[in-house]
């Protein structure tokens, strides 16, 4: 178990920078999950952590050693990959026993720590099968205890489960969690899946153009992005453009209390934070409702045109065309993809 | 899961399947495995063209050391230029695996390169290059190095005409083969800490032995039975199975014992053949076992 301090780390391809200057410390025993859409660095900067990438520039320092010139084999660290990268022509057993083997252990010593991450695992008597005859899911598990079993201090989890089905992505994430914290090994954990990220992680880090866009945990995230990005990215959030004139910002024909200087500025408000029934200030309408199990999330266009999403309780029974009243509850005001107001 | 598989398609009761097959299962009957069988049944018979069995005509080829010669000289030349192949291509074909660019893009075509280049061609530019008196020699003598050894009309002629000849095939099949690894297979074999030399060793061959056994068997097939490279390359004493076929049939004129030739020539490759089934077979079930 360790800790990881990343110094102002870079990672260029011709004039693309892939990372950008980024710095970021990682506790021991941490599960920090890498969050952001397709290019933003996350997976760079975890190839970079585990050796598979050379940082242009910057420092990689695991337990206050700088690792950025080590190669992947000398480091403390274990990949667990995307595709599972299980090597087929061998079996479960042979799979775990590979990074033993080169490491000289005995044979007991082999035998002892593959039953024990087997049974970590929950694949205890699979270990005859080959990668061909296992599912998804027990591939991926096969994966995880070939990493674990070489008691690497830090994990590293690129997208482990992009290519199994929702159900199972839920129940895999839990095992990892499980044995994450059994172990107490420090984790980072890559996704583009923020249910994933807001499910399993201690922090999370929003990655966009190769920067950090902000660090916090799940509820801090959620609750208070610091940038435009984040609150776009994060679950699902209102944003509509208004205009901020002598402390006041005029939205949908009522003013609201905006402390800031003049000028345009984006509104951020959750579908949940809505005031919704008589007298909530706002008479709208509601253009579509999609059923999404606990609540409805339904498209309700305003007076002035503008449509919002909107979380409403299944007992309203809405329905599409039907009238609805609706008031700005908390919000946030972002400008140059800063927050700069929240009331 | 199995059971949710659809049946495979019944075409052997489909008419139209039979159908379309039917002519070219006609026509390699006709042309191809009747005329084999009967000059295979005729070398059972004896020497002299008279009815029975007999295993006279093998008796002659084994019991003549000029044929065994020829013989243990084709499995000499196939074997070397089997092992070089793989030894000249299998480097080619990992370069061009893990490097991108350029340069790979410019020796994966010069590596394909004979494949365009019609047999005799290749022999003739090879006679003119190393042969005696040839290109090299010249270049040699030029720059004071005298005594240049040609390896034209000896055993290794063929060995450099067949390398040439096979090398695009295999090359073809090699990548093909590597094609299959995943850069994350290496990297997660990197990762738990083995060498380069171990990652080969361990995780690239193993994973493309099915393309190891294709282009040795089908490479061994062709290269036994080769008769363009050995007759204009190789030496006249002893010879290479092919010419000497060639030359039993057509200026000796007995063709019991060409057939008789041809059909140990045949069992040899047969051995290549059933590897090279086998091969396919356990791949197919392999395949089979990842559906299932």
């Amino acid at each position: 178990m360790a800790s990881l301090d990343l110094q102002d780390i870079s990672k260029r391809y011709s004039n693309l920078a892939a990372v950008d200057t980024l710095s970021l410390s990682i506790a021991d025993g941490e599960l920090v999950c890498l969050l952001g859409p397709s290019g933003s660095g996350k997976s760079t900067l975890l190839r970079m952590i585990g050796g598979f990438e050379i940082p242009s520039s910057g420092k990689i320092l695991i337990d206050g050693v700088d690792v950025a010139p080590v190669p992947p084999d000398k480091r403390p660290t274990a990949m667990v990959f995307q595709s599972h990268a299980l090597w087929t022509h061998m079996n479960v057993w042979e799979n775990i026993a590979f990074g033993l083997k080169l490491r000289k252990f005995s044979r007991d010593e082999v035998a002892a720590k593959i039953a024990r991450v087997m049974e970590l695992v929950g694949l205890t008597g699979y270990e005859k099968r080959h990668p061909s005859q296992l599912s998804g899911g027990q591939q991926q598990r096969v994966a995880i205890a070939r990493s674990i079993v070489l008691e690497p201090k830090i994990l590293l989890l690129d997208e482990p489960f992009a290519s199994l089905d929702q159900h199972l992505r839920e129940h895999l994430r839990e095992e990892v969690r499980q044995i994450q914290r059994q172990l107490g090994i420090t984790t980072i954990f890559v996704t583009h899946g923020q249910d994933e990220a807001l499910a399993l992680a201690d922090r999370i880090v929003v990655m966009s153009k190769g920067k950090i866009e902000q660090v916090g945990t799940p509820d801090e995230i959620y609750a208070r992005p610091q940038t435009e990005f984040v609150a776009g990215f994060i679950g699902v959030m209102n944003l509509v453009s208004a205009t901020v004139s002598g402390g006041s910002l005029a939205f949908a024909g009522e003013a609201l209390s905006a402390p800031v200087a003049d000028g345009l500025a984006t509104l951020a408000i959750r579908p949940e934070d809505w005031k919704v029934g008589e007298g909530a200030g706002l008479k709208a309408t509601v253009t579509r409702t999609v059923n999404l199990g606990a609540y409805v999330l339904a498209d309700v266009a305003l007076p002035d045109g503008t449509t919002v999403k909107v979380h409403l309780d299944k007992a309203r029974a809405v329905r599409e065309g039907d009238p609805i009243e609706i008031g700005i509850g908390p919000f946030a005001l972002y400008r140059d993809n800063m927050v700069i107001h929240r009331s | 899961m199995a059971s949710d598989l659809a049946p495979p398609p019944k075409t052997s009761k489909n008419p139209l399947g039979l159908l379309m097959i039917a002519a070219p299962v006609v026509l390699m009957g006709l042309f191809l495995l009747y005329p084999a069988l009967r000059v295979v049944l005729r070398t059972f018979g004896a020497a002299d063209g008279s009815p029975g069995f007999s295993l006279e005509n093998y008796a002659r080829f084994f019991n003549d050391s000029y044929s065994l010669n020829n013989l243990g000289i084709t499995l000499w030349t196939t074997v070397v230029t089997l092992i070089l192949l793989i030894v000249v291509n299998l480097p080619i074909a990992l370069y061009l695996r893990f490097r991108k660019g350029r340069l790979a893009t410019f020796i994966q075509a010069l590596a394909l390169f004979p494949m365009f280049v019609p047999g005799v061609i290749i022999c003739y530019a090879l006679i003119r290059y190393i042969g005696p008196n040839g290109l090299l020699q010249s270049l040699l003598e030029h720059v004071g190095i005298t005594g240049y050894q040609t390896p034209i009309m000896t055993p290794w002629g063929p060995v450099i005409g067949l390398l040439w000849d096979a090398m695009p095939f295999t090359l073809l099949v090699l990548t093909a083969g590597l094609a299959g690894i995943s850069n994350a297979a290496i990297e997660a074999a990197q990762d738990v800490g083995a060498s380069r030399l171990r990652i080969l060793w361990s995780i690239v061959l193993p994973q493309i032995r099915g393309s190891l056994v294709v282009c040795t068997s089908l490479n061994f097939l062709s290269l036994f039975g080769s008769v363009l490279q050995p007759y204009m390359l190789g030496p006249t004493s002893p010879e290479l199975m092919g010419p000497f076929m060639l030359r039993t049939f057509s200026s000796v004129r007995d063709p019991l014992q060409a057939g008789t030739q041809a059909t140990i020539t045949f069992l040899i490759c047969s051995v290549a053949g059933l590897l090279y089934i086998l091969s396919m077979g356990n791949r197919r079930k392999a395949e089979k076992e990842t559906v299932a």
